[in-house]
């Protein structure tokens, strides 16, 4: 061998071993992706969050000059340029400013107002006083500083929230986050990812107020060999069965189905390695966690918060925490039947909907 | 009669690598393919419970002020929190800071100062946790950030009545100060966002770190607190946890910044204090796990078995490479197929260290763009973390054996404002 072929042979070798570190070195020596990730954020999570940037946005963007003339009708941009409808006492301005039922301004109502449905909002709506929206509307986002209700049909694409109550007409669709300081009712077929609110409600009817019971103070239920006392729990291994009208002392964890039958009661959190069978009128004073489904009957009531690691469907009138105690229900997919109500918020990782 | 006994070894170490490579492709593949599991990040509305979040200190005066800020910030009921830093001995500002938040927020900023007693994050934990009250403890260290919302997440697990600890993310916020600081973003985020999330998947034993974490009181009661004589507390803890019935979980979501090192003393320094408490817990516990207690499946027990040994791997990876060299100069010829798993092996498995699949991976899931392109360096840093672990363990096992290393405080530099200490 040729001392030039080696010296080629040598220079091709060490080409092939440094072609890998051509990238890593350029990285280094000029860094494209050297800040920290970009993952701690610096709101506080509350579902709210985008209802006050877009309060905190107008406060900006506004017009001095309008907070003198809150009645009154007005086309113009703010000062970031951004389209701008002020909808005064004439409803009706804001219809002969719609292009074939499309506005593409963002829109501010100063006056208690009726939107008749179909209407397509491009932007923001910022309602100062009670709205009430028509069917069939399409909505980006809605900010209410009263009570605001969204006719059939409708569809929300990022987010609403009132500080009142806020009500859902049947078959509607919100895409992002809806949030109320009073009560969110959300009517039939709404479906829906995140709401939080004093209290959620799905459906028409009023539900009752929640049972106010006094503590578990004595265990009536047996339980099968194995079972073990830990702590703060009991663990019994496999399914397990509370009989009708049984109570449990404390805190239960079950490695297999755990059924609640109807009219029981636990005195302590739950959590199932399987499914969870409440069946109707049993009661749970803590939190409730499953790592499959949970299904309730009718009438039931959780103290706590309600965890399906798949699927939870809510029975009839069923109530999540209390109005002194806010929880949360949170799965992949929820279901909620009438006269369900829920103190705190709902959430569901691909979709939930009222039945 | 000595290569045969040689051959078996180093088809042992093989073997013990090969597990651990297997391992580090399952956890990979479950975060690229598998069902995402972070059950309790929606618990947003919530009867919140007493928390008390534990800062240990020792001459922090750089980095207490930000954290103590961070906390104060926290979208957390003010009624049912207490900020309880923990100054052990500082010979810095740290007490005057601390006391001067104290008297700023009486009812938040509680103090604990630390004059006497065994040095050390542990002792120090120990000592305050049993005077606190609260019914969640959480921990932070003094350098780390956590954003307003992190206190909530960090809690809501402990709806569940199974969960003992909880354990957050740590993201580095110092990465493009050097090499070493980039290279160990990259490790973090192989080590968290695949590693812990992957066992959270599948049910498996979650480490608690120590820090962006907590433990439930009552949980800490029944296997009789923090221990002192350890160097990882963290990893003690997780499990006696695990053997006394608890549950340990990650919550990836649950991030927090902290400072990395920045320096190679300092980093080797880290490391072998990770790789002496961590053996210390393989001692103490592997016996008893692989024994698997009742509530604890099989999967999961090998799981934690193999979680204890992550420091061991390192000598054993070098052991074997002398034992391949002692075999061919015995004149033996290992089948080609022994180098070959070796070889593999050895980029695959390095203890603790997220193997490259797995921090390439990690990347991809974070959304990282470039970052990914520093891969083939992290090769030099798992070389000098095997040299650090391995000297490390060669000392405890040959040497000064499990417990015979000083408890005190093994101090990281902190880089905040410039400089080091």
């Amino acid at each position: 061998m040729s001392a030039a072929f080696f010296a080629l042979l040598l220079a091709a070798t060490a080409l092939w071993i440094i072609l890998p570190l051509v990238p890593a070195i350029g990285e280094l020596l000029r860094p494209t992706d050297a800040d920290p990730l970009n993952a701690v954020g610096s709101d506080s999570g509350d579902l709210t969050v985008f209802a006050d940037g877009f309060r905190d946005y107008l406060a900006r963007q506004l017009p001095l000059a309008l907070l003198d003339t809150p009645h009154a009708e007005y086309t113009g941009r703010l000062s970031d340029g951004t389209p701008f409808l002020q909808v005064g006492e004439r409803s009706a301005f804001l219809r002969e400013a719609a292009n074939e039922g499309t506005i593409a301004s963002l829109v501010v109502t100063t006056t208690p107002t009726t939107l008749p449905g179909g209407e397509v909002f491009l932007l923001e709506l910022l309602a100062r006083e009670t709205m009430h929206g028509g069917a069939d509307a399409v909505y980006r986002a809605v900010l209410a500083e009263m009570d605001l209700s969204l006719g059939e049909r409708s569809s929300v694409l990022r987010w609403v929230h009132a500080a009142g109550n806020l009500s859902i007409g049947r078959a509607s669709v919100l895409f992002g986050r809806a949030s109320a300081l009073g009560d969110v009712r959300l009517h039939q077929g709404v479906t829906f990812r995140r709401v939080r609110a004093a209290r959620v409600i799905a459906g028409a009817a009023e539900p009752g107020a929640p049972r106010m019971l006094p503590p578990v103070v004595q265990g009536t239920v047996k339980f099968p060999a194995g079972t073990t006392r830990e702590r703060t729990y009991t663990r019994i291994t496999g399914d397990f069965t509370v009989p009708s009208g049984g109570a449990v002392l404390g805190s239960l964890v079950v490695t297999g189905t755990l059924t609640v039958e109807r009219g029981a009661r636990i005195g302590g959190s739950v959590k199932t390695h399987r499914d969870c069978v409440l069946e109707g009128d049993v009661v749970i004073d803590g939190s409730l966690v499953s790592r499959r489904d949970v299904t309730t009957g009718d009438g039931c009531a959780i103290g706590g918060s309600l965890v399906a690691e798949r699927a939870a469907t809510l029975g009839a009138g069923t109530t999540v925490g209390t109005p002194t105690s806010q929880a949360s229900v949170a799965a992949e997919r929820i279901a909620l039947h009438d006269g369900v109500q829920v103190f705190g918020a709902v959430t569901a990782v691909v979709e939930a909907r009222t039945v | 009669m000595i290569t045969a006994i040689f051959v078996a070894l180093l088809w042992v170490v093989v073997a013990i690598l090969v597990v651990y490579t297997v391992r580090h492709y399952i956890f990979t593949f479950n975060r690229l393919f598998g069902r995402h599991r972070q059950p309790y990040v929606d618990i947003t509305a919530a009867e919140w419970p007493v928390v008390s979040v534990f800062i240990p200190c020792h001459n922090e005066e750089k980095v207490i002020a930000d954290s103590l800020e961070a906390l104060l910030a926290a979208d957390y009921p003010r009624d049912r929190l207490s900020i309880i830093p923990i100054d052990d001995r500082s010979s810095d500002d740290t007490g005057r800071i601390l006391r001067d938040y104290a008297g700023r927020y009486p009812k938040l900023v509680r103090p604990v100062f630390r004059t006497g007693g065994i040095p050390g994050k542990a002792a120090a934990m120990a000592e305050a946790s049993a005077r606190v009250g609260g019914e969640v403890h959480l921990v932070f260290d003094a350098d780390y950030v956590p954003g307003p919302k992190l206190i909530k997440q960090l809690v809501a697990p402990f709806f569940d009545p199974e969960v003992g600890a909880v354990m957050g993310r740590v993201v580095p916020e110092n990465v493009s100060r050097n090499l070493l600081t980039r290279l160990l973003d990259l490790e973090r985020a192989g080590g968290y966002q695949v590693d812990q999330q992957a066992r959270m998947n599948l049910g498996l034993v979650p480490q608690y770190g120590g820090t962006v974490g907590g433990v439930r009181r009552e949980a800490l009661s029944s296997v009789g607190g923090w221990r002192t004589d350890t160097l990882a507390e963290d990893t003690d803890m997780t499990f006696r946890l695990v053997l006394n019935g608890w549950q340990v979980v990650y919550q990836n979501r649950s991030e927090c910044y902290e400072e990395v090192p920045e320096n190679w003393p300092t980093r080797i320094r880290q490391i072998r204090r990770w790789t002496h408490g961590h053996n210390q817990a393989l001692g103490r516990y592997v016996g008893r796990i692989l024994k698997k207690p009742a509530h604890l499946s099989w999967l999961q027990a090998l799981d934690g078995a193999l979680l204890l040994g992550v420091f061991a791997v390192g000598p054993i990876l070098l052991f074997g490479w002398m034992l391949a060299l002692a075999l061919y100069y015995m004149g033996y010829q290992p089948p080609a197929t022994i180098f070959m798993v070796l070889l593999v092996s050895a980029f695959s498995t390095l203890g603790n260290f997220a193997a490259f699949f797995e921090v390439a991976t990690a990347t991809r899931l974070d959304g990282s763009r470039n970052r990914v392109r520093l891969l083939p360096f992290l090769f030099f840093g798992f070389l000098v973390s095997l040299m650090a672990v391995s000297q490390e363990s060669i000392l405890q096992f040959v040497g000064r054996g499990f417990g015979g290393r000083t408890i005190k405080w093994d101090k990281t530099e902190r880089y905040r404002n410039g400089g080091t200490q």
